[in-house]
């Protein structure tokens, strides 16, 4: 544009001094010869009112064409190079003021304006060097160049006046660049928008959107763009909602609403809970330009500390639903929580409960209770639930005491732990505890009178049967030896009188294996066991081998598993059951004896099978009874002792004896004792 | 030779004269050895170790067996053995126990104090003459006392 100005008005310049020169060379004889004027006294205005009235006066000079010697060619050329700058200066600020009328927007008009001014009058001062060769319209010339003069001037100093400012317009490339930049921070912005984790929308005074973020319409499930959209097109069902359409309103006139907890339902019936805050935006200082909304969905907040609410609720609820007094201590081991129970117990209020230290509750062995409540603090806490403090008494308000028993247990919240004391009031306890040891004490005192006169009794049966043992046995044994004796002295006997020596001798000797029999049976019935695991199969053969009596050839051994006994005790068994089952088969030619057992879970079961005279099974109830026998003395001689020995024996192993037998073809004896 | 200067076989301990009797009567079948015969155990120490009625008698002659009854008044059988084991002079004389008890207890004790045997008396008279005589043929007869000199 500068660069125009200049060269124009060079133009101007050149064309000035062209026509000066043209003016010149006009030959001086052709000039008189054709230089008249209609008047022949100068005459000019006498006013300025004058000078304007007289504006196109031509009188007073000649027309170029009679003013000097001009040839053709001279003149022409004159005319038509003035009439092509008139025309071309005539041109350019019509073009300029094209280009403004589509260019509204561009800056600086003024100086177009009057730049085209300028340009236009320029042309005019050459048209009229044109008028000039026919019409000697010299006034006007005149004026026109003063008028173009002035306003020549004027844009000279507007120009110079313009000038610091028209060094500061932009060179295309910078131009570029600053087009790149702003370009740039669209960019940025638009990702900004696009991934800003808040929902936000901003929005003309239409409610029409201008910008959403990314995070706008991933929560309002939109996929469509929705710049340019109204609002209430985008959500229809805003416009059933006065409240909406009434904070937009509001904020639109400048306020800023906003909402912590806001609830909807959607349209499958859950509940969406957002945050939200609706704001003016401003074009400038005071013009508001739309409003911008922005929400976040606080749902998962919401209903976790719901959650956490009704948790704490629930807990509250059960504190208090507690029959037992909960005192809640914090680290400074205050009570930070009670329940209604314990404010029964100690006879206080909660506001004389809560915030109070321990010691105001509690007396003796409150140390205790400390250092034990300390230990579920610190580096390295008690995680275990429960410690019991006992021997610890509370005390209410008036300073009553009374005796308490206190579990207490950990609770882990986050970023802090708690304790929980359950208080119980043991003053029932203690009482019934008290009452309880002096019973007991009555009671040992008297079992130990008791004790001391069984353990009398016993020692008197002890000696007592010892006394049988060696008192009763010297007797019958100087009976049968001095009839022995008798027997032997007196050579020559009649048989009679030998037989009833014998006699003598045989009863001293069955009155003696009657005391053996009674003292074994008491002697069990006061033994203690001493079990172990028995070999029995080792035992029974043992059994068999020193006994002289029992034929080792008829008697069939087969697998007989350990058992758990009194090996002691176990003998007496075996043995009398392996003599009965010898003594009664013994009339049998066949005699056979069998002895064999089996696993049975942890039992084993021993059978002692023989081929005997057997008896009837009508009689079985009476097997076990002392002295009951089935067979006479003389059939086969016993004390009857034996089985009843042998049941005494087995039921103290917490076994079982069972006997089944048939007359004339057998006896089976079937054991059951333990393996462990 | 006066009694007790005689050298003894076999001493029999025994409270019950009519045990020792037919003990004496069994023993006397087969041998010819002398037999004492005292009623209790005190009577069985003073013997021994010559003191009260005994006293003057030699005694180093020690019997070649001792048997004993347990239940005596005074001092009984397993006091007297202990006694016996106890003192250097008595302590190598094989001691037989021939007694009714068949108490546990006592057979316990009879071996814990070092008894040689343990027999109880049978009633039949026949079976106490066989263990009579059996042991103490076993102790006169096969067993080698050590030579204490």
């Amino acid at each position: 544009m500068k660069k125009l100005i200049l060269l124009s008005l060079l133009i101007h310049a050149l064309n000035v001094s062209q026509a000066e020169d043209t003016k010149l060379i006009i030959p001086a004889s052709q000039q008189i010869a054709q230089c008249e004027v209609k008047q022949a006294t100068v005459s000019g205005p006498n006013s300025l009112g004058g000078y304007f009235t007289s504006l196109f006066e031509t009188d007073n000079w000649p027309a170029r064409w009679n003013c000097g010697n001009w040839s053709e060619t001279d003149g022409w050329i004159t005319i038509i190079s003035d009439s092509l700058i008139f025309t071309a200066y005539l041109s350019i600020p019509l073009l300029l003021l094209f280009f403004l009328s589509k260019r509204k927007e561009i800056q600086y008009k003024r100086f177009l304006v009057l730049f085209s001014l300028f340009i236009l009058l320029c042309g005019f001062t050459h048209l009229t060097e044109v008028i000039i060769f026919w019409d000697p319209v010299y006034r006007f010339a005149g004026f026109l160049k003063l008028l173009t003069g002035i306003v020549s001037w004027v844009t000279v100093i507007a120009l110079a006046q313009a000038a610091p400012f028209a060094l500061t317009f932009y060179r295309k490339e910078s131009y570029d660049k600053v087009e790149e930049e702003k370009s740039n921070l669209e960019n940025q912005l638009d990702l900004f928008i696009k991934y800003t984790p808040g929902a936000m929308a901003m929005f003309d005074t239409e409610m029409c959107y201008i910008k959403a973020s990314g995070q706008w319409y991933k929560d309002y499930g939109l996929e469509d763009d929705i710049t340019g959209k109204s609002h209430y097109e985008v959500f229809p069902s805003l416009l059933e909602m006065p409240e909406w359409l009434d904070y937009h309103q509001r904020s639109m006139n400048g306020e800023i609403i906003k909402e912590e907890e806001y609830a909807y339902y959607n349209p499958d019936g859950s509940k969406t809970y957002i945050k939200y805050e609706i704001r003016p935006w401003y074009k400038d200082n005071k013009t508001i330009g739309g409003i911008i909304i922005s929400t976040e969905n606080v749902t998962d907040l919401v209903l976790s500390r719901k959650k956490i609410e009704s948790s704490e609720k629930r807990f509250r609820e059960l504190l208090e639903s507690t029959p037992e007094a909960m005192l809640i201590l914090d680290e400074s081991l205050t009570i930070e929580i009670n329940n209604r129970e314990a404010t029964n117990l100690f006879k206080r209020s909660k506001k004389e409960l809560i915030g109070k230290p321990l010691e105001s509750l509690f007396s003796k062995n409150i140390d205790k209770l400390e250092k034990q409540l300390k230990k579920f603090f610190g580096k390295k806490p008690l995680t275990k639930t429960t410690y019991v403090v006992e021997d610890i008494y509370g005390q209410t308000k008036s300073g009553e005491t009374f005796p308490v028993e206190i579990v207490l247990g950990p609770i882990h919240t986050e970023g802090k732990t708690l304790v929980a004391a359950s208080i119980s009031d043991i003053s029932e306890k203690k009482k019934l505890e008290k009452e309880r040891l002096e019973i007991n004490k009555m009671l040992e005192e008297q079992v130990g009178v008791r004790t001391f006169e069984l353990r009398k009794v016993n020692q008197e049966l002890e000696s007592f049967t010892y006394s049988v043992s060696h008192d009763l046995r010297a007797p019958l044994r100087a009976i049968s030896g001095f009839a022995s004796a008798l027997e032997d002295e007196l050579k020559a006997l009649e048989p009679e009188t030998k037989l009833y020596l014998e006699r003598i001798i045989y009863n001293a000797s069955k009155m003696g294996t009657l005391i053996d029999d009674l003292l074994t049976f008491s002697r069990l019935t006061r033994k203690q066991n001493e079990l172990e695991v028995v070999n029995t199969k080792e035992l029974i053969e043992e059994i068999i081998r020193n006994n002289d009596d029992f034929p080792d050839e008829k008697i069939e051994i087969g697998k007989i598993p350990d058992v758990y006994g009194d090996k002691s005790m176990l003998e007496v068994v075996f043995g009398n059951l392996i003599s009965n089952a010898v003594k009664y088969s013994s009339k049998n030619a066949e005699q056979h004896i069998s002895i064999s057992g089996e696993l049975s879970g942890s039992n084993a079961i021993i059978t002692i099978v023989d081929n005997g005279i057997g008896f009837d099974m009508k009689y079985a109830s009476k097997l076990f009874g002392v002295f009951q026998r089935l067979h006479t003395e003389a059939e086969f001689p016993g004390t009857g002792i034996g089985l009843a020995l042998c049941k005494k024996i087995i039921d103290r192993h917490q076994g079982k004896i069972l006997i089944e037998s048939e007359i004339n073809k057998g006896t089976k004896v079937t054991l059951t004792l333990k393996t462990e | 030779m006066k009694e007790a200067e005689r050298p003894v076989e076999v001493l029999l301990i025994e409270d019950n004269p009519d045990d020792a009797t037919l003990a004496i009567r069994a023993l006397k079948e087969f041998m010819t050895n002398e037999i004492v015969w005292l009623k209790d155990g005190e009577e069985a120490m003073n013997f021994l170790f010559g003191k009260e009625k005994y006293k003057g008698r030699d005694i180093s002659v020690k019997p070649k067996v001792i048997l004993l009854d347990l239940k005596m008044p005074k001092v009984d059988g397993t006091e007297l053995l202990q006694i016996l084991r106890m003192d250097n002079l008595t302590k190598n004389i094989p001691v037989v126990v021939m007694t009714s008890s068949k108490e546990d207890a006592d057979l316990k004790k009879c071996y814990d104090y070092g008894v040689n045997s343990y027999v109880v008396k049978p009633i039949d008279f026949g079976q106490f003459i066989k263990a009579a005589r059996q042991i103490s043929m076993y102790w006169l007869l096969v067993n080698e006392p050590p030579n204490l000199d």
